[in-house]
């Protein structure tokens, strides 16, 4: 019970400083080509135990978007898009439940439940939380077309990093 | 109420998400400005689009205010109207101006109740005595477009009005192309046909011929348009044509109303008495 805490603690803490210490300033297809951006710090919400409660997860991932916003500075944007991931992670888990179910008590990690699972998984919420967050940026659906490419292009670099993050640490909680 | 809480945490994720989302929502609006400007603005056309519809409604709302005031000015026009005078001027040679009485005025009125379905039809409009409105007075449409009838009874706001649809509505009329005259009657059947009778059968009568009051009662000016006629025929061993008239106004359709009030009714009705004692 205090290894799930404690290493869900050490991830929203380590997730943040990478997010806005390293991913921040890499800056992907200079002044030309700006619709690259790294986001990882949904993996937070990703890997937080299937039994926490819906309302929770919601805060949680305010908390962890308002973090994210305060060195962007563009409070609320980051917030909005992992409130709404929050939000909607159980009824993706219900969507592609594995024909066994889930195991009570554990995490939705590679480990527990499959690389493929997992790829699926990380795939569509990443892929919601940046077309959130880039609707949000824009703050209309005028530029429609700028906000998919955006979604589109920084999702196919930050799946690849939430990879190979998975490959790496591996963790079962 | 710790159960509450607890309740909450475990049901209440959508109301957090709302919540959360409003507090985002909130944030980016009020920290950003790019954000900022595009809100304002939507907010600005949003609120345009709810005034429009708000002022359209309210619109709608005041329309019968605005008709009833239309009817009034309407009425006003009527007895400004050619046939509404009484030409006072004998003319002479070097006379070219007319000088005239106020021979017609209107009273705009508003029907409250219809029929045409009967084989006697009457109406009810909501003017009464205390408008002026008296009995065996004229009732025609708006801009002298088809006669109504003849206020039967009247109560202080409310009168009775015997539809040109009734039996014993009997309204003097003419032939407009050529001052034939003679009484329009209806028959009771079709409520948008009245039967034109006693024109003699040496005039000349053609199908679409105007036929309009003849202004030889005192309930009508003269030139207020009935109808046109239809069909005739000389009924055999008659001396007289059998007309039948369209209709140019649609009974059933009548909202506003204009009682004539002719001010010199009594002293033609007193001459004409005079000169049959006589």
């Amino acid at each position: 019970m205090s290894n799930v805490v404690f290493s869900n603690i050490l991830r929203f803490i380590g997730l943040v400083l990478v997010q806005v210490f390293i991913f921040n300033k890499i800056v992907i297809g200079g002044s030309n080509f700006n619709y690259v951006s790294l986001i990882i710090y949904p993996l937070f919400l990703m890997l937080l135990p299937l039994r926490i409660p819906h309302s929770v997860l919601v805060f949680l991932g305010f908390v962890i978007g308002v973090l994210v916003d305060a060195f962007y500075d563009s409070y609320g944007v980051h917030a909005s898009a992992s409130v709404f991931i929050g939000f909607i992670r159980p009824y993706i888990l219900r969507l592609i439940e594995p024909k066994g179910g889930y195991t009570q008590n554990t995490s939705p990690t590679k480990r527990r439940l499959g690389p493929s699972w997992f790829f699926i998984y990380s795939a569509i919420i990443l892929f919601l939380h940046l077309f959130f967050y880039f609707s949000v940026e824009a703050f209309t659906f005028y530029y429609i077309g700028e906000i998919i490419l955006k979604t589109v292009s920084s999702f196919l670099i930050s799946i690849i990093i939430i990879t190979i993050y998975m490959f790496i640490f591996d963790p079962l909680e | 109420m710790r159960n509450l809480i607890f309740l909450f945490i475990k049901h209440g994720g959508f109301v957090t998400f709302i919540f959360m989302e409003f507090l985002c929502m909130y944030l980016v609006i009020n920290n950003n400005q790019t954000q900022r400007a595009i809100y304002l603005n939507s907010l600005s056309a949003a609120s345009d689009i709810l005034t429009e519809q708000v002022d359209k409604f309210s619109q709608f709302i005041n329309l019968s205010s605005v008709a009833d005031s239309l009817a009034k000015k309407n009425a006003e026009l009527l007895a400004e109207a050619e046939n509404a005078k009484f030409i006072k001027t004998v003319l002479k040679d070097t006379s070219k101006i007319l000088e005239t009485d106020q021979q017609f005025t209107f009273t705009a009125a508003k029907v409250i109740s219809n029929s045409i379905n009967n084989n006697n039809n009457s109406l009810s409009i909501n003017r009464g005595f205390a408008h002026d409105v008296l009995p065996s007075k004229g009732v025609i449409e708006a801009n002298q477009n088809g006669v109504v009838g003849i206020v039967k009874s009247t109560t202080k706001n409310h009168a009775r009005v015997m539809s040109i649809l009734h039996r014993q509505t009997l309204i003097s009329a003419s032939i407009k192309r050529n001052g034939h005259f003679g009484s329009i009657v209806w028959k009771g059947n079709d409520p948008k046909t009245v039967n034109l009778v006693d024109i003699p059968k040496h005039a000349d009568v053609i199908i679409g011929d105007t036929v309009q009051t003849s202004g030889y009662s005192t309930l009508f000016p003269e030139g207020v348009m009935i109808g046109v006629v239809d069909t005739f025929w000389i009924p055999s061993g008659s001396n007289f044509f059998d007309i039948e008239v369209s209709l140019v106004n649609d009974l059933n359709k009548t909202k506003y109303v204009y009682v004539v009030n002719n001010l010199m009714a009594e002293e033609i009705k007193q001459t004409q008495k005079e000169g049959s004692n006589e």
